[in-house]
């Protein structure tokens, strides 16, 4: 890739990352911090990959890794039980992946601010298997970035879904 | 079950999306940017040689060519124009190389006096005119003219030492310091080593230009924090640096504290004259039957410097 590809790629791929770090993290400067890191990597090591194929990829996963082990180090355990019933495993409501993503919503405040409300409640790997499906990515691949089998990927995500649905409908009842 | 719901797996979805996608765009896009380069550029060169020749060899022989034939013409504005000009992030390097961290230094110790909250501190407003020793992370303040100021420091296993008198001295393990003392530790535990790094890590550099006070032949650099670096102890720093020798001579750090600017304090280097280890310990400040109060005697400890502090 050339350079001006790099810096494409760069400006391309920071915004998002940052956001995903920041919320993995839970704070601005974490997830830039960790960002920048990933992304330095990355990049000093891009003669082994095709960036513009997989960079995204794989500094998502880099980022995952980073904040998993953030959270690790910090000893910070997030109570599952405080969100209520999201113990079960139910039946797995997994979408199909491969379906377009949905449009973007128009988020009201209070709507935003509860969906980072509830996002901070989940366990890191919970939130980050729930992001990058959002994001896009198939079960496969969350595997391989959350490090777990793929059948497991499906219990994370529906407890994940089920957490934050619980959440969201004790904010916004009908 | 779920789909059925105000909150389907697909809207849960598309709200998560949403959600980042929105704090995407409140990215600072172009300081992150800068930050990567800033880190990248602080790899070795051959690592970053390394990333791209296996893709532009050619690229490269090209710009060999072409960088050859403009070296010819930049050799010519070199000798014709002066000295060459470096950056001060190299300058910056160069200081760092050039701190050799088993060396013993005296620092003079100058506090501004307006909007400082140095001043509030019981023992920091006393330091004013006091010389700091340091070596690595040892350090000792030795009171100067100043009435008032503690003798105090950090010994070898990080110990902080208090002097309260030549019979009697207080000494603390690390996980042990009051917060009234540690925050006096952390002001001036200047490892100059850490602090170097940090600022090469953390900090990016501006030339800024040298006054009457900075000395003869002194290259000046503000240090800056890189954007989005709330928790940093020094927001920025003004370091002066001797040209030829690359030591530092003076830094006037701002310091930080739970996000507000506490203050202004200025190092300036006065000697570098060895040190005996034994200055950096507390027994080397106090007479052959002194007592020394430990976690031992805590309640002791606690009163002796309750006595020492008090106004």
């Amino acid at each position: 890739m050339t350079a001006a590809g790099l810096d494409a790629w760069l400006v391309d791929a920071l915004p998002g990352a940052v956001a995903y770090a920041t919320s993995l993290t839970g704070k601005r400067a974490d997830g830039e911090d960790i960002v920048q890191d990933c992304i330095c990597r990355l990049l000093k090591n891009s003669q082994r990959y095709n960036l513009l194929e997989d960079g995204r990829k794989l500094l998502f996963r880099s980022i995952t890794n980073a904040c998993l082990n953030l959270k690790r180090r910090r000893r910070r355990p997030v109570n599952l039980s405080e969100l209520g019933g999201a113990k079960s495993d139910g039946p797995w409501d997994l979408a199909d992946a491969s379906a377009p993503s949905p449009p973007l919503e128009l988020l009201t405040d209070e709507l935003r601010e509860a969906i980072a409300e509830g996002l901070a409640k989940l366990p890191v790997r919970h939130r980050a298997a729930i992001e990058l499906t959002s994001l896009g990515y198939k079960p496969r691949e969350l595997a391989q970035m959350l490090d777990v089998p793929p059948d497991h990927v499906r219990v994370i995500l529906a407890r994940a879904r089920k957490a934050l649905r619980a959440f969201l409908s004790l904010r916004f009842p009908e | 079950m779920s789909d059925s719901s105000k909150f389907s797996d697909d809207r849960i979805d598309s709200l998560v999306r949403s959600y980042l996608a929105d704090d995407s765009g409140a990215v600072d896009t172009a300081a992150n940017a800068r930050a990567v380069q800033q880190r990248l550029a602080q790899s070795t060169v051959a690592d970053v040689i390394g990333i791209r020749r296996r893709h532009f060899r050619k690229a490269v022989r090209w710009a060999m060519s072409i960088a050859a034939v403009l070296l010819v013409g930049a050799g010519t504005a070199y000798f014709a124009l002066g000295p060459k000009p470096t950056s001060a992030y190299s300058i910056m390097t160069a200081a760092s190389a050039a701190i050799t961290p088993d060396s013993d230094r005296c620092y003079r110790i100058e506090i501004a006096s307006r909007g400082n909250r140095f001043k509030k501190h019981p023992i920091l407003r006393n330091i004013d005119g006091s010389l700091l020793w340091t070596r690595g992370d040892r350090f000792r303040v030795t009171p100067d003219k100043t009435e008032g100021t503690l003798n105090m420091g950090q010994d070898d296993r990080r110990k902080f030492w208090v002097v309260c008198s030549e019979n009697l001295g207080l000494s603390y393990n690390p996980g042990e310091v009051p917060q009234i003392l540690a925050v006096a530790r952390s002001v001036l535990n200047l490892d100059l080593e850490k602090l170097a790094k940090q600022f090469l890590e953390q900090y990016s550099f501006d030339f800024e230009e040298a006054g009457p006070d900075d000395g003869a032949d002194t290259i000046v650099l503000r240090a800056t924090a890189l954007p989005n670096r709330p928790r940093l102890a020094i927001d920025n720093a003004r370091l002066t640096i001797e040209r030829r020798t690359n030591v530092i001579r003076k830094m006037e750090l701002s310091r930080m504290a739970d996000g507000e600017p506490l203050g202004t304090i200025t190092f300036t280097l006065v000697s570098a004259e060895p040190q005996p280890a034994s200055s950096y310990r507390l027994q080397h400040h106090l007479g052959p039957k002194a007592e020394i109060l430990d976690r031992e005697q805590s309640e002791e400890r606690a009163k002796a410097l309750r006595e020492l502090l008090a106004p």
